[in-house]
C-alpha cells in the first residue's frame, strides 16, 4: 500500500502539470473527484459541438457514501496517444448521453488489448463525469487490471437480493468485478433466476464496461454467458493491424450479430507485438510459415 | 518518388503503390522470391555448357552451269531440281549421314581427344567412357557415335543467297567441332552423290524395265516387220516412180513424134494423091486465053500509035478502047496468073512428097511400133504401183494405229542411253565455301540475357507470388483492407496506449 500512497502523492503534485496538459490537449476537465459530491446537476459541455446535452438517465456515483475516499485517476494521464483516447471516448462518451450503459469489448483474441481500452475508456469517462463504473472481467489478476486490482479496496456487494460478490473498488473510480462470479451466482441450478443476477448487477452501476472473453469460451458454454450477451447494448471488437484475421472477426461480427447485439464498430490495435493467447492462456506461438508474411 | 508511382499508375495496368505495400508486407517473402530467383539464374548460367561453333557454307550448284551434272542434265532433256533446305536437313539428320560421319570420324586420327558430350548434357564423359560398353567393336562404337552427334550439325538456307546454305557445328569442344565440320563437308558430299546415283540408278532400272514390257507389246503386235515391210515398199514406190517417171516421159515424148509422123505421113499421102481441079484447068485455059488476047491487043495498040493518025478522032476512041481492054485483059491474066503460079508450086511440091512418100510412111510404122511398146511398159508400172500404194496404205494404217506405242519405246530407248550417259559422268552438286566462318565460344544464354531475364522473372515472380499470398492471407493489415471487407462496421479509432 505504501506504494500506491506514493503513486497518489505524486499524482496529486502533479496535477496542476496535467491540468494545464489537458487545457491544452482541449479535454473538458471537471473538478476534482474530492468534490465529486458536489451537485448533481453538472453540465456536460459538448466538445466540437457534437455532444448533445443530455444527462444520464442515472448517476449512482452520487449516493456513494465514501466521502473524501476517491482520488485523482492518474491513468487518463498515462495514456500516451491522448487525441485517439479522447475521439474513441467522446463516440462512447455520446452513446452514454443517447442513454447506452452497457458496453462490451471483445477482440480478436487480445485481452491485453481489451483491458487496456477498458481501462482508457474507463479513464475518460471517470475523467468526463463522476459516475459509477463497473469494469467486468474474468481475468482480474492478469494484464492491466493486475495493478489496479492490487491497489484496490475488496469489499462485498449486494447484486440481488442477498446475493453479494467481491467487487474491487479503485478509490472509487472504478469497481472492478470478477465475471466468474457473476456467471457462478447466474448459473446456479438451485435459482430460477437465471437472467435477473445480471440486471440486478448492471443496475447497480452508472456504466459498466465488459471485458468479453474468448468467443471460443463463450461458444463453449454459451449457455452460461446468454444473460451476460444480453446485457450488452455496445459492443466494440479491437482488431489488430498485421495480426486479426477477417475470418475471426467476421466470426464475432456474425456471432454477436446473431443475438442482435449492436456493433458499434472497431478499435483498432497500433501494437506492432500482440500476443495472441490460446484457449489455456498461453500465449500462442507464430506458425513457422508466417514468417512469409 | 509519388510521381514516378503515378506515371507507372497511369501507363501500367499493375498498381505499383499496391505492389510496393505487398512487397513491404511479405518483405520475407519477397526476398526470398528474389533470392530463389537469382539463385536459379546463377546456377542455370553457371552450369550451361560453353558451346564451341564453327560454320561453313556450301551451295547447291545443281542449277548452275557449273554443275556437270546440271549441264549434261540439261542436254539429255532432264528437269534439274533445287535441292531445298528441307531436303539438306533431312540429308543431315537422316541416319545414314550420322552413320557415316561417325564412321568417319572414328577414322579421325584425332579421335581419342574429341568430346562427344551433348551441348547441353551435364556432367563431362570421356571418349571412353562412350564407347567403353562396346570392347572394339566397331560397329557398336559407330551406333553410339551417331547418337552422341545428333543435334551438333546445324544446317539452314542462306536467307539473301539462292541454292547458298550454311552449316554450323556446336561442340563442347574446339578440336570436335573443327574436326566434325572438316568430316561433314566429305560426307555430305559423299552421301549427296550416292543420292544422285541412286537416284539414276533407279531411274535406268525403271526404263529398262519399260522398255522391256514395250518390247514384249511390239513383238505381240509384229509391229517392226510391219514398219520393215512399210519400208521396203516406200523404196519399191521410190523405184517405181522412177520408172514411172522415165517411161512417161517416153511416152508422151513418142506419142508426139507419133503424132507428128502421121501428120507428115498423111499429108505426104495426102499430097501425093491430090489432082488438078476443074477451076484450075478453066482458069489455066482462060489464062492461056488472055495472054493471046493482051498480045493481039497489044499489037493492035502498038500499030495504031506507030501510025500517028489514030489518035486523032476515031481513032482516038478506038485505040483507048483497045487499051481499056488490054487493061482490064492484064487485070484478069494477072488474077488467072496467080492461080497458075500456086498450081506451079503445087506441082513442084507434089513432086518432092511424090519422092519422100515411101519414106515418111516407113518412119511412122516405126514409130507406131515402139510407142506400143513403151505404152504397154508405162501402164504395167502403173497398175504396180496402184498396188503398191494400196498395199503400202494398209500397213501405214496398223503402224498409225501403234504409233504411240512405237514413238513412246523410242523415247524410252533415248532416255535410257541419256541415263546411262549421265550415270557415267555424275559428280556432287554440292561445293563447299573455301573459308570458314563464325568460330566462336560461347553459352547458351549470355549473361545479359540471364540478367534481364532474371529481372523480368523476378519481377512478375514478385507480382505473382505477392498477389498469391495477398489472396490467401486473411490477416488485416490496414484501415483501407478493413472497411472494404467490413463495410457495415464503423472504424472508431486506435486503442488507447499507456506509458
Amino acid at each position: 500500500m505504501s506504494n500506491l500512497k506514493l503513486k497518489i502523492n505524486r499524482q496529486e503534485e502533479s496535477l496542476s502539470i496535467d491540468n494545464e496538459l489537458d487545457r491544452i490537449l482541449g479535454l473538458e476537465k471537471e473538478a476534482p473527484s474530492d468534490v465529486a459530491d458536489g451537485p448533481s446537476e453538472k453540465k456536460v459541455r459538448p466538445n466540437h459541438g457534437k455532444l448533445k446535452k443530455v444527462e444520464p438517465i442515472t448517476k449512482l456515483s452520487k449516493q456513494s457514501k465514501k466521502k473524501g475516499s476517491r482520488k485523482v485517476n492518474k491513468y487518463f494521464y498515462k495514456v500516451s496517444n491522448h487525441h485517439e483516447l479522447f475521439k474513441i471516448g467522446s463516440s462512447f462518451y455520446h452513446d452514454y448521453l443517447e442513454g447506452v450503459k452497457s458496453f462490451a469489448i471483445t477482440s480478436t483474441g487480445y485481452q491485453m488489448s481489451q483491458q487496456t481500452s477498458i481501462l482508457g475508456l474507463a479513464s475518460f469517462f471517470d475523467h468526463k463525469e463522476h459516475i459509477k463504473i463497473g469494469i467486468v472481467s474474468n481475468n482480474l489478476v492478469q494484464g492491466s487490471f493486475k495493478e489496479i486490482i492490487e491497489l484496490s479496496e475488496k469489499e462485498k456487494v449486494l447484486i440481488h437480493g442477498d446475493l453479494a460478490v467481491d467487487v474491487h473498488n479503485f478509490y472509487d473510480h472504478f469497481h472492478f468485478i470478477n465475471l466468474r462470479d457473476l456467471l457462478k451466482i447466474s448459473s446456479d441450478g438451485e435459482r430460477e433466476e437465471y437472467d435477473e443476477v445480471f440486471d440486478s448487477f448492471a443496475d447497480q452501476f452508472d456504466i459498466v464496461f465488459w471485458d468479453v472473453p474468448d468467443l471460443e469460451e463463450i461458444q463453449r458454454e454459451s449457455e452460461k454467458y446468454f444473460p451476460m450477451i444480453m446485457k450488452f447494448e455496445s459492443l466494440s471488437i479491437i482488431v489488430s493491424k498485421n495480426v486479426s484475421s477477417s475470418k475471426h472477426l467476421d466470426g464475432i461480427r456474425s456471432f454477436f450479430l446473431g443475438y442482435g447485439i449492436n456493433l458499434k464498430g472497431l478499435l483498432l490495435e497500433t501494437q506492432e507485438e500482440v500476443n495472441v493467447k490460446d484457449e489455456k492462456g498461453k500465449v500462442k506461438k507464430r506458425s513457422w510459415w508466417r514468417i512469409f508474411g | 518518388m509519388k510521381k514516378l508511382n503515378i506515371v507507372f499508375d497511369e501507363i501500367t495496368i499493375i498498381s505499383f503503390p499496391f505492389l510496393g505495400k505487398l512487397l513491404k508486407r511479405y518483405y520475407i517473402l519477397s526476398l526470398a522470391v528474389v533470392f530463389s530467383v537469382l539463385t536459379f539464374f546463377y546456377y542455370f548460367y553457371t552450369a550451361q555448357n560453353t558451346i564451341h561453333s564453327l560454320g561453313k557454307g556450301f551451295k547447291n550448284v545443281h542449277e548452275e552451269g557449273s554443275s556437270p551434272t546440271s549441264a549434261l542434265s540439261a542436254a539429255i532433256g532432264e528437269k534439274p531440281t533445287f535441292l531445298s533446305e528441307q531436303e539438306v536437313l533431312a540429308i543431315v539428320n537422316g541416319v545414314d549421314f550420322r552413320y557415316k560421319l561417325a564412321s568417319v570420324l572414328y577414322e579421325h586420327p584425332e579421335f581419342h581427344k574429341l568430346n562427344f558430350n551433348g551441348i547441353e548434357a551435364k556432367g563431362h564423359k570421356l571418349i571412353g567412357d562412350f564407347i567403353g560398353h562396346c570392347s572394339n567393336d566397331k560397329k557398336c562404337i559407330v551406333l553410339t557415335l551417331s547418337q552422341a552427334i545428333n543435334g551438333f550439325v546445324i544446317v539452314t538456307q542462306d536467307k539473301n543467297v539462292e541454292n547458298h546454305f550454311s552449316t554450323v557445328v556446336r561442340t563442347r569442344d574446339e578440336l570436335t567441332t573443327s574436326v566434325i565440320l572438316e568430316s561433314m563437308e566429305k560426307v555430305l558430299i559423299d552421301v549427296r552423290l550416292a543420292m544422285i546415283r541412286y537416284n539414276i540408278d533407279q531411274q535406268i532400272a525403271m526404263t529398262t524395265s519399260l522398255i522391256k514390257g514395250k518390247n514384249k507389246e511390239i513383238k505381240d503386235l509384229n509391229l517392226l516387220s510391219t514398219r520393215a515391210n512399210v519400208n521396203k515398199l516406200r523404196e519399191e514406190l521410190k523405184s517405181i516412180d522412177r520408172e514411172i517417171a522415165v517411161y512417161s516421159h517416153n511416152y508422151y515424148s513418142q506419142l508426139e513424134q507419133l503424132k507428128n509422123a502421121k501428120s507428115i505421113y498423111d499429108e505426104t499421102k495426102q499430097t501425093v494423091n491430090r489432082k488438078i481441079s476443074s477451076t484450075v484447068l478453066k482458069a489455066r485455059k482462060r489464062s492461056e486465053q488472055l495472054a493471046e488476047t493482051i498480045a493481039s491487043l497489044e499489037g493492035d495498040i502498038q500499030s495504031l500509035e506507030g501510025t500517028g493518025r489514030a489518035v486523032r478522032g476515031t481513032n482516038k476512041a478506038v485505040l483507048a478502047s483497045l487499051k481499056k481492054k488490054l487493061k482490064d485483059s492484064r487485070k484478069e491474066y494477072k488474077e488467072y496468073a496467080k492461080y497458075d503460079k500456086s498450081q506451079g508450086h503445087f506441082d513442084n511440091f507434089q513432086d518432092g512428097k511424090n519422092k519422100s512418100y515411101n519414106m515418111s510412111e516407113f518412119d511412122y510404122k516405126v514409130l507406131q511400133k515402139s510407142f506400143k511398146e513403151t505404152k504397154k511398159t508405162f501402164e504395167n508400172l502403173t497398175k504396180k504401183k496402184e498396188g503398191l500404194v494400196k498395199e503400202l496404205t494398209s500397213l501405214g494404217q496398223i503402224l498409225e494405229e501403234n504409233k504411240s506405242t512405237l514413238g513412246y519405246m523410242e523415247v524410252l530407248q533415248s532416255k535410257l542411253v541419256q541415263l546411262k550417259l549421265a550415270q557415267s559422268t555424275i559428280v556432287s552438286d554440292i561445293v563447299f565455301d573455301k573459308f570458314n566462318f563464325g568460330k566462336r565460344a560461347y553459352k547458351k544464354v549470355n549473361l545479359t540475357r540471364t540478367i534481364l531475364f532474371f529481372f523480368a522473372v523476378t519481377f512478375f515472380g514478385l507480382i505473382l507470388v505477392c498477389a498469391i499470398r495477398y489472396l490467401f492471407d486473411d490477416k488485416i493489415y490496414d484501415v483501407r483492407e478493413l472497411q472494404e471487407n467490413f463495410k457495415d462496421l464503423k472504424i472508431i479509432g486506435n486503442t488507447p496506449d499507456f506509458n
